[in-house]
């Protein structure tokens, strides 16, 4: 079994040297006044149709197309190649004309949201797993739920218990909409916690004027607080991981379809 | 995912979840497949034996407290859901919707017309071209009308750079390399290879988009070519200007100049002798409007001081140039031999002038019996055929009537004869010029002076009713022309030898300017031009003697034929100077010269036998004033980090006459006056029936007036070009 | 190891819930009349466990039908059965298997081609968990059919057409007074033969094995015949598969065999307590677990692990620290004895061998060893790194193991605690790498008519986590109690599959897994609804598992289908694959 570290070394290696070539044979190309164009340019959209395949090759799981591991690593290090190839068939430079315009900044927003995506999958899994384990995605309406009842419940009977609302007040009025649905998304996202610590400081700030059992509550009521943002931790960051494909895929179906179209018209234009 | 202490698979496989998901609720059932809420209550009743019992399994939460209602159904309803998509079925929505709205931006551009396709524009054309925007047919054949159109309209190759030369007339070969008519680039690159491997004729198609390409923005350079890119081409490659480019040879000099001047003497004695002050190059040159060449700023400015005098033959009485002369003539023969050519007087002295000769042969009524006797010495008619002697007689007669002619009423007669000569009608215009104004009056009073009834005599002849023969009969009191008048110049009388003669009134005099370019024209035909030609430019001091200065260059006759002459009017400029490969714009190195000015590059070559290469024709032996240029000079500067070496600083690609689009302008204006020359001529030439043909060895015929529009590459005249 | 101990522990549990309460002391008396019973001398057995009150509590009386399955071949059992009356036929031949899948209704599952695993693309159901049908209705098949038959409580599958069967097999008649069953029952075996009942009425004695296990033990005449069974039937083979006896000739094997003594330890059905076990603490856990041999003790026998799994673990301060485990057919103390073979300097055992659960094990004492095996053992039969001093200190001992098993003590402890030793396909999840991007269950929804068959979720160690998806066990408890056998080993792999048609939703199967790798599903009809049960409304409900792709092209297509190589489906036993790929 080959390690991750080798793998690695392989696929960068192998794809620097196939830019190099590429930018190679275009520098001679241009020199000897052959225009690159076309053969960049189908070369190209080659590649665009075999990232795009990937997506294919996950539907089709049920024949023997070769593991979905192995895809992901030519799906990479190819997008990688894609780039150096789209710079070529632009020569490098910023294209001017609207359509191309268009296809730039569409090809543009696939390449960076796949890397943004490849980075994404490798750093956010640690941190989900560094803290509290696994939740899955959909279960954790479930939980957001089953935890809000349990902090009415524990509000509920602290009045019962104490005969004060000071905290049904507190939890009304700053809490109450914390635990309704996801929250602090961005700050989850960077890793902060200060939302959570000025919570923490406004429940403590509470303590003073509370009695010894209601103190008991309040330190129930922290552990709640936790709970709910390891949800939202959870979900934060799971959302992520499934959302960059919401600009990766759709938008690389219309690069494949525009970019038809610019090559079929590209070639009508003589 | 637990329920009810239960384990349960979570189905993101499933395209719909329970409406109820997002607030954690989501019943067990789910929607169907259609994406429809299809649960109605938590369980469906049984009935046993003691009535309805709730039927609702363990796993999904066990009998509940409340148990079935009376009637049967289930105590736990559950209100209709509007169901949700699972986070993949949205994302796949998202992609069809993208799909469709992608595919139809496309059918839409496909589908607009032309005005409207800015969009699909490559992008904006450089600012030359920027006139066409929107005009795609223009430029692409293939694109008239929708898309249906452009499907069918084949491909065809080239079709692009047709359209560019609708625009732009090129060189006829200018999909060969360098515009350069093939076999020529053949042996070019044979010699400059010298490995025996010359590019083969017609081996690469070079379409104008190989190195023009637009849509590359309004500032984009479209002409702009890298050092690689000549390279691959040129087989001797090199690393730069300064390191590999071969040393010039003799540059920048292809030919003598077309003024003799010779700088070294000039400014070596004469001008001190003249007592002429601080002569500085820009006294006699000046940059062109290109700023390229530094072009002579003509007669008055640099010559006239010292030379208008010459020109005017100032204290030299017999400078005139004898247009008609009443030659000698052996009386005697003819008259024992009786053939009767009317009165003549015994005293006249000379021969026949070329101008005479011209206009007698051109002459229906003697042209035959010229050509019988064309240069019969009339001194000495002794030994002559009767046949011959009567040709004689008849080729005098036509001496006398074309004296008549000229006296006579109208100028019908000359301009009969003289479009005869050129072969094609004469404007008034132009009759005057070569007419040189001549005054009717002169001619009368000569005519009466020199022959008291010439006017009858000539009639007679031609009426056929020629009886007596008259004594010739000295005339009386004959004055000639006042000197001052003589000196003055233009038309005056020598009665001592019967002459007609006229003196230059100065540079550039049209009369003799035009006979000159009259006579090179038909030089190598007509033996008679030619007569005229040499008479006109032999280099003793005749009338004007333009050939001083103003040198002739022989030009190749067509295949076979004799060559014909070239007169150089005008010094070096853009208009006689074909595009080469070289290019050096003077303007913008002004600013480098230090105090040594000029003379930084050109240094004069005292030792150099300048004038010698002017006795013949050939323009391509010469020996020049000035040192040629070493390469060194230019890299001082000319390096990558300095004023730049890219081969486009130095070099053109297209070279022979390229005419930008401004140049089609001119094809516009001479096509809207039919009148071609016009157009033609080189600037400040003074119109006459030929253009100025190009300076060389053209292997084409003698130049057309539209030579201009047309390029003449030549092997001679082309100068090698470098580093290839 | 002394019992009483054990039995201490277990009794309490044992007894308390008899195995058929039905069983009245008539019944025992009945039982006590008839030959080898009456033989026994009851006052062999100790006090506290009568033969009397074992035969009440640990046995049942049973009578089948004529064509009544008694036993399958492939199955798991836990009891042994003795012919009170009528007889019994036992099919032979090499079709056997075939026979007790036709009858069961199990159709040999076979791999798609091609075309097949492309249609899954547009054939797949679109509801979850949808059914055509539900039921098994008998499917005439030549040689009989066979059908399922629900009686006081208990469903049976009978073969329809039992004389087709006798003539299309070579079957062997049992009679009164024979035992069958009882190798299976003891040594946790899969049943060798298909059993039916050749005649109605014919009424068996079905002895759990514990109860079995005692009176063997206390019942000389039961404990020969038993073990001249098992000598006879598989412990040749089983010592001719150990390396170590693979240079002997079939004499020597024979004269190893007949020193050879076998015991089980534990508990037979661990599965059931051992989700409470796992509650308690490590130390108190590990008490529990009966001692097979101990660190310090001299080592007097080599012991070859027959079935169940072994801990085997080391003093560090006042705890045990695990430092390996065994499964069936690796042995311990081989490398002691060869040592004092060797030396005159003589060692005793360096760790502690505790059985997991239920454990099976040989017994090779190392005089025979010495005497047989080890003057003729092969150079690489030798054991092949040395035993070192037990001077350095415990620290440094933890150094030394963690660098020798490269998976770490937490992953060790954590895979023997949870009992995954016990997968050959466990779905092992590296938490660092896995995006939860769901592919996993996408594909094995794709491969199973769009339903998944595992849960991404599990217990975890660090950033390991064990999926709930069937781990395909060394030792598939969740295969004992199956009414129907619908869960049953396939033929073309050996995996443990469930027959979705011969399932009746009992779930004992779900309840016997440790794992919680087996869900019950309520299925649904093509628009999505549940189908209904017309006697009591509530859903049809089946058991369901992973498969591991059986009939895929692509094989397990979890694993295929994960793009981060987060996923892998491995053999928990295979230390080598494990460590490789917790380190990749």
């Amino acid at each position: 079994m080959i390690t991750f570290r080798k793998r690695r070394m392989i696929g960068v290696s192998v794809s620097l040297v196939l830019a190099t070539l590429f930018i190679v044979c275009y520098r001679k190309l241009t020199d000897n006044l052959v225009s690159t164009a076309t053969c960049s340019g189908l070369l190209l959209f080659g590649f665009i149709l075999f990232l795009a395949a990937y997506n294919g090759r996950k539907r089709i799981t049920f024949l023997p197309l070769g593991k979905s591991s192995t895809w992901l690593q030519f799906h990479l290090y190819s997008g990688y190649l894609c780039i150096v190839l789209f710079l070529i068939h632009v020569g490098f430079r910023t294209p001017h004309g609207g359509l191309e315009t268009l296809l730039a900044i569409v090809f543009g927003l696939v390449a960076g949201s796949g890397i943004v995506g490849a980075i994404l999958s490798r750093m956010i899994p640690r941190r989900l797993t560094q803290r509290a384990g696994t939740i899955i995605f959909e279960t954790i309406p479930l939980l957001r739920r089953e935890l809000k009842d349990s902090v009415d419940a524990l509000i509920l009977n602290s009045i019962e218990l104490t005969g004060k609302t000071t905290i049904a007040d507190f939890y009304a009025y700053r809490l109450a909409s914390f635990f309704v649905g996801p929250r602090n998304f961005w700050s989850h996202v960077q890793g902060s916690e200060r939302h959570l610590s000025r919570t923490y400081a406004n429940l403590m700030g509470l303590k003073r004027y509370l009695s010894h059992d209601e103190l008991t509550v309040v330190e129930r009521l922290a552990d709640k607080v936790r709970e709910k943002d390891n949800l939202d931790f959870q979900y934060s960051l799971q959302l992520l991981l499934k959302y960059w494909l919401f600009i990766h895929i759709p938008l690389t179906f219309s690069l494949i379809i525009i970019g038809l179209f610019h090559g079929i018209y590209a070639s009508l234009w003589t | 995912m637990h329920l009810f202490g239960h384990r349960r698979y979570n189905r993101p496989n499933q395209k719909w979840e329970c409406g109820r998901a997002a607030e954690g609720k989501a019943c067990s059932l789910g929607p169907d497949s259609g994406g429809k809420c299809i649960i109605k209550s938590e369980c469906k009743p049984v009935r046993d034996a003691n009535g309805f019992q709730c039927a609702r399994p363990t796993q999904l939460g066990g009998q509940c407290p409340t148990g079935p209602l009376p009637d049967g159904s289930c105590c736990l309803q559950i209100p209709p859901c509007s169901p949700r998509r699972t986070t993949r079925a949205k994302r796949q929505l998202l992609v069809l919707l993208t799909a469709a709205f992608s595919i139809g931006l496309c059918f839409y551009f496909f589908g607009v017309s032309s005005p409207h396709r800015g969009f699909l524009s490559g992008g904006s054309l450089s600012n030359r071209h920027s006139s066409i925007k929107h005009q795609c047919s223009s430029c692409h054949a293939t694109v008239e009308g929708n898309v249906i159109n452009w499907v069918l309209s084949a491909k065809h190759p080239n079709v692009q750079s047709q359209k560019c030369l609708e625009c732009h007339s090129m060189s006829p070969h200018v999909f060969s390399p360098h515009g350069v008519n093939p076999t020529v680039l053949a042996k070019l690159t044979e010699v400059r290879h010298g490995d025996g491997k010359p590019v083969e004729p017609g081996a690469k198609r070079m379409e104008c988009n190989t190195c023009h390409k637009e849509h590359r923005g309004f500032q984009a350079d479209i002409k702009t070519m890298t050092n690689n890119q000549c390279q691959t081409c040129h087989a001797k490659s090199f690393k730069s200007f300064a390191n590999g480019h071969p040393e010039f040879d003799k540059f920048p000099f292809r030919r003598r100049t077309r003024i003799l001047f010779d700088h070294s003497s000039h400014f070596g004695k004469n001008f001190d002798k003249a007592g002429v002050k601080d002569m500085r190059c820009q006294t006699c040159h000046a940059p062109d409007s290109a700023g390229q060449l530094m072009v002579v700023s003509g007669f008055k400015q640099a010559c006239a001081q010292c030379h208008s005098n010459q020109i005017h033959g100032v204290d030299q009485l017999e400078k005139g140039l004898v247009f008609f002369r009443v030659p000698a003539v052996d009386l005697k023969t003819l008259k024992t031999k009786g053939i009767n050519i009317g009165e003549w007087p015994e005293d006249a002295d000379g021969a026949l002038t070329p101008f005479q000769k011209i206009l007698i042969a051109n002459d229906d009524r003697f042209s035959t019996a010229f050509k019988q006797v064309p240069d019969v010495d009339l001194t000495d008619l002794g030994g002559l055929s009767d046949a011959d002697l009567k040709a004689v007689g008849q080729v005098l007669w036509g001496v006398k009537s074309l004296l008549a002619d000229l006296a006579g009423e109208n100028s019908k007669h000359l301009q009969t004869k003289l479009e005869k000569y050129l072969k094609h009608e004469l404007a008034p215009a132009e009759l005057a010029l070569l007419a040189g104004a001549l005054p009717p009056d002169v001619l009368r009073n000569t005519a009466s002076a020199w022959f008291h009834n010439l006017k009858a005599e000539v009639g007679a002849f031609h009426t056929g009713r020629l009886t007596a023969t008259h004594r010739f009969k000295q005339p009386k009191d004959l004055k000639d022309t006042d000197v001052d008048w003589v000196t003055a110049g233009g038309w005056y009388r020598n009665n001592g030898d019967y002459t007609l003669r006229y003196r230059p009134i100065g540079h550039a005099d049209p009369f003799i300017h035009n006979w000159l370019d009259v006579a090179a024209a038909s030089y190598a035909e007509s033996k008679l031009s030619k007569g005229l030609f040499d008479s006109l430019s032999s280099r003793k001091a005749n009338a004007g003697s333009c050939m001083k200065c103003h040198s002739v260059d022989a030009v190749a006759g067509a295949a076979g034929a004799s060559g014909g002459v070239h007169v150089n009017w005008h010094s070096k400029s853009s208009d006689n100077e074909p595009k080469t490969f070289d290019r050096f714009r003077h303007v913008s190195h002004f600013s480098l010269l230090g105090n040594t000015g000029c003379l930084t590059c050109h240094s004069i070559n005292k030792d150099a036998e300048y004038e010698k290469a002017f006795v013949g024709r050939d323009n391509t032996v010469f020996e020049s004033n000035f040192q040629p240029i070493k390469k060194a000079t230019c890299v001082a500067c000319h390096q990558s980090d300095r004023a730049g070496d890219s081969c486009l600083s130095c070099h053109n690609y297209h070279v022979g006459e390229v005419l930008s689009s401004q140049s089609s302008f001119k094809k516009v204006q001479t096509s809207m006056d039919g009148d071609e020359q016009t157009a033609a001529a080189p600037a400040g030439a003074v119109p006459v029936a030929v253009a100025t043909p190009a300076p060389t060895a053209t292997p084409t015929p003698t130049p057309t007036p539209t030579s201009v529009a047309t390029p003449v590459p030549a092997p001679t005249a082309t100068p090698t070009p470098k580093g290839d | 190891m002394n019992e009483a101990s054990e039995l201490g522990v277990e009794r309490p549990g044992r007894w308390d819930k008899p195995f058929d309460s039905n069983m009245s002391d008539e019944h025992v008396r009945s039982v006590l009349k008839v030959a080898p019973f009456s033989l026994i001398d009851a006052q062999k057995f100790p006090k506290s466990m009568p033969l009397a009150g074992i035969l009440k509590n640990d046995t049942r009386l049973v009578t089948y039908k004529r064509g009544d399955l008694i036993v399958r071949e492939g199955d798991y059992g836990s009891s042994a059965f003795f012919i009170m009356s009528g007889s019994v036929r036992v099919v032979v031949d090499s079709e056997a298997t075939k026979l007790a899948d036709k009858a069961l209704g199990r159709t040999p599952p076979k791999e798609k081609n091609w075309k097949e695993a492309l249609s899954q693309l547009w054939t797949n159901a679109k509801v979850p968990e949808y059914r055509a049908s539900v039921k098994f209705v008998g499917n005439a098949v030549p040689g009989g059919g066979a059908g399922l038959r629900t009686e006081a409580g208990n469903t049976r599958v009978f073969l329809q057409d039992v004389s087709a069967v006798l003539n299309e097999h070579k079957t062997v008649q049992l009679h009164e007074g024979e035992f069958f069953g009882e190798i299976a029952a003891l040594g946790r075996t899969p049943r060798t033969a298909t059993i039916f009942a050749e005649a109605d009425g014919v009424e068996l004695l079905e002895i759990k094995w514990q109860g079995l296990r005692d009176i063997r033990n206390h019942a000389p005449q039961i404990r020969e015949h038993i073990d001249r069974i098992y000598r006879e039937r598989s412990l040749l083979i089983h010592l001719h598969e150990t390396p170590m006896f693979a240079h002997l000739t079939n004499e020597q094997l024979e004269a190893v065999a007949a020193e050879t003594q076998f015991k089980s330890f534990g508990n037979f059905d661990w599965h059931a307590s051992y989700k409470t076990v796992i509650e308690r603490t490590a130390s108190s856990r590990l008490n529990d677990e009966p001692i097979i041999v101990e660190q310090g003790d001299y080592p007097n026998a080599v012991i070859l692990i027959r079935a169940g799994f072994a801990r085997l673990s080391e003093i560090i301060g006042n705890g045990h620290r695990t430092v390996s485990y065994f499964g069936r057919g690796q042995y311990y103390g081989y490398r002691e004895v060869f040592h004092n073979w060797k030396n005159d300097a003589s060692v005793p055992y360096q760790f502690t061998l505790r059985g997991i659960g239920h454990t099976d094990v040989l017994i090779v004492p190392s005089q025979v060893i010495e005497k047989l095996v080890l003057p003729t053992i092969p150079k690489e039969q030798q054991p092949w790194f040395a035993i070192e001093s037990k001077t350095t200190s415990g620290s440094d001992q933890l150094a030394k193991r963690d660098q020798q098993n490269r998976v770490g003590t937490d992953v060790l402890e954590f895979l023997v605690e949870n009992r995954y030793i016990n997968g050959t396909a466990a779905m092992m999840i590296n938490l660092d790498r896995c995006t939860r991007c769901d592919d996993c269950i996408r594909a094995c929804a794709n491969a199973h008519d769009n339903n998944p068959k595992f849960i991404r979720d599990g217990k975890q160690v660090g950033n390991l986590m064990i999926g709930h998806a069937c781990m395909q066990c060394q030792d598939p408890v969740c295969m004992i109690g199956c009414p129907t056998g619908a869960i049953h080993r396939e033929t073309l792999k050996g995996n443990v599959v469930i027959n979705d048609l011969t399932c009746i939703g009992c779930g004992s199967c779900a309840a016997s897994c440790p794992y919680e790798n087996i869900q019950m599903v309520e299925t649904r009809n093509a628009q999505g609804e549940y189908l209904l049960d017309k006697a009591t409304n509530r859903p049809i409900v089946k058991a369901t598992k992973c498969d591991l792709c059986l009939e895929q092209i692509t094989g397990p297509a979890c694993q295929n289908a994960c793009p981060h190589d987060a996923l892998v489906r491995i053999d928990v036993s295979d230390r080598i694959d494990l460590v490789n790929w917790v380190k990749r």
